[in-house]
């Protein structure tokens, strides 16, 4: 199987893993004065913060898969970098519908997951990208896209805008995804797991998880 | 990172527990790597049987261009210690050149440590390396307060990198990296110019007043982060959490 096309699977909206119930935030940022207008301006922040956490634990997370290190010491470096309980919340849900996903489809996968009790996205997607053979490089601009994507793909749902404009964002920040790609692709160790917070986004996430007036989980 | 151009000025407490019952031991030395270098002198303000506070004050205009300050401070099993600070810290333009704060604590089984400290302004044109690392040992409990100001009043941020590390043997509790500065605060801080924490770890609270609820963090291996942000340094103040923090230590 050519690792583009898995790679593409993993992308795509369509996969069974509950993506339409994600904002990656963006709903409550908008709740909070956000305007469609700072939309490219918070899909940067996020490249450079909490998405930049996100693709450097799955490369970790990938390395420890193939080497036999342990997984569960890579989730550990992520959730302590990751000081949001709905952060962490929201991203262990996401988890688990991939686990569920993968324990179908590739039901080896599972085993080098055991050991963690409720994996993060981030985890789950570096053990699977290493039973996939995909690269550390494609796996990071995988969740660079896909977090552009679901900021974009929400935003198009909370506010009235031209869905080719929000599209353009979405072109124009692939520089961006590129650059974090290389950033976090030589990464080995749990301990050089980047680790830029976005104090804002942990507030906004907080405050989200305890409204109920929301269209997104997270 | 030690450059020729640095002048170090090194703070070492350690607070020991009482041997015989008396008051409990307090060693503090304050050095500088030359004449000129600033540092912060450890005083002594109260003294007993169960703890020490110490006063953290500055000898010599801090904090300028080429400063190296490290703060070292350990408290023993079983030992308490108070830190207080009897004013804020000013980074002031430093026209191209760096400076830097490097704070490392170390708790050991059983100690308590509280950390009352003072809002940290880092004007137009400083650029700082602000480290602070904090290892626990089994039963060991930390306040820790801190308020980072980018900017002084009316004018533009200031550059920092701000690195918090927490950890209990080889298990990391807290790892955060801000670098804030002109470009990316912005967008970090939500246009907000204060960032006011209080940190409580290696214990936890149950009940919490709202008012300090709202702006909780809970950790993942226990302990909490309240933080706020705000346009001025009063409107991100924490009075209820750093006084639960306070409470749930001592």
């Amino acid at each position: 199987m050519h690792p583009d096309l898995l790679l593409m699977l993993l992308a795509d909206a369509r996969l069974p893993v509950a993506g339409h119930t994600q904002s990656a935030t963006v709903e409550a940022a908008i709740a909070h004065g956000l305007t469609t207008h700072d939309v490219p301006a918070y899909v940067r922040t996020r490249l450079q913060s909490v998405t930049l956490v996100e693709a450097g634990t799955a490369v970790v997370a990938r390395h420890a898969a193939l080497t036999g290190a342990s997984v569960d010491v890579v989730e550990t470096a992520w959730a302590a970098r990751t000081p949001s309980a709905a952060l962490r919340a929201s991203s262990r849900g996401q988890g688990r519908a991939l686990v569920r996903l993968a324990g179908r489809l590739w039901p080896e996968v599972l085993p080098g997951l055991a050991e963690v009790r409720a994996p993060g996205r981030a985890t789950v997607l570096g053990v699977v990208a290493a039973h996939l053979a995909l690269g550390p490089e494609p796996l990071a601009r995988l969740i660079g896209y896909d977090d552009v994507q679901t900021v974009c793909a929400a935003v198009l749902k909370l506010a009235p805008t031209d869905p080719s404009v929000v599209t353009g964002w979405v072109v124009d920040s692939l520089p961006d995804v590129d650059r974090l790609a290389a950033t976090v692709a030589h990464l080995e160790e749990p301990a050089d797991v980047p680790a830029v917070g976005c104090p804002q986004i942990e507030a906004w996430a907080e405050a989200h998880a305890r409204t109920s007036r929301r269209l997104f989980r997270a | 990172m030690l450059t020729s151009t640095e002048r170090v000025g090194r703070t070492r407490i350690r607070v020991g527990a009482s041997p015989d019952g008396g008051r409990c031991r307090v060693r503090s030395t304050s050095a500088g790597s030359d004449p000129g270098a600033s540092s912060l002198r450890a005083v002594l303000v109260h003294h007993d049987a169960t703890g020490a506070t110490i006063s953290l004050v500055p000898e010599g205009a801090l904090l300028l261009a080429g400063d190296a300050i490290e703060i070292d401070v350990t408290v023993d099993a079983g030992a308490r210690l108070h830190l207080i600070e009897p004013a804020g810290t000013v980074a002031f333009d430093m026209r191209g050149g760096r400076a830097r704060w490097d704070v490392r604590v170390r708790l050991e089984e059983d100690a308590a440590l509280t950390w009352a400290g003072e809002p940290f302004v880092v004007a137009a044109g400083a650029d700082v390396e602000r480290t602070t690392r904090i290892t626990m040992a089994n039963g060991a409990a930390a306040a820790v307060r801190d308020t980072l100001v980018l900017g002084r009043y009316g004018e533009g941020p200031g550059r920092v990198r701000q690195r918090t590390s927490v950890s209990s043997g080889a298990t990391p509790w807290l790892v955060e990296d801000l670098p804030l500065g002109p470009v990316s605060a912005p967008g970090l801080l939500g246009g907000h110019r204060v960032v006011a924490s209080v940190l409580l770890l290696g214990t936890g609270v149950t009940a919490d007043p709202d008012r300090a609820g709202a702006d909780r963090l809970d950790l993942e291996h226990g302990g909490h982060q309240w933080r706020r942000l705000g346009a001025q340094a009063h409107e991100a103040a924490l009075p209820d959490a750093w006084a639960l923090a306070l409470d749930t230590v001592r």
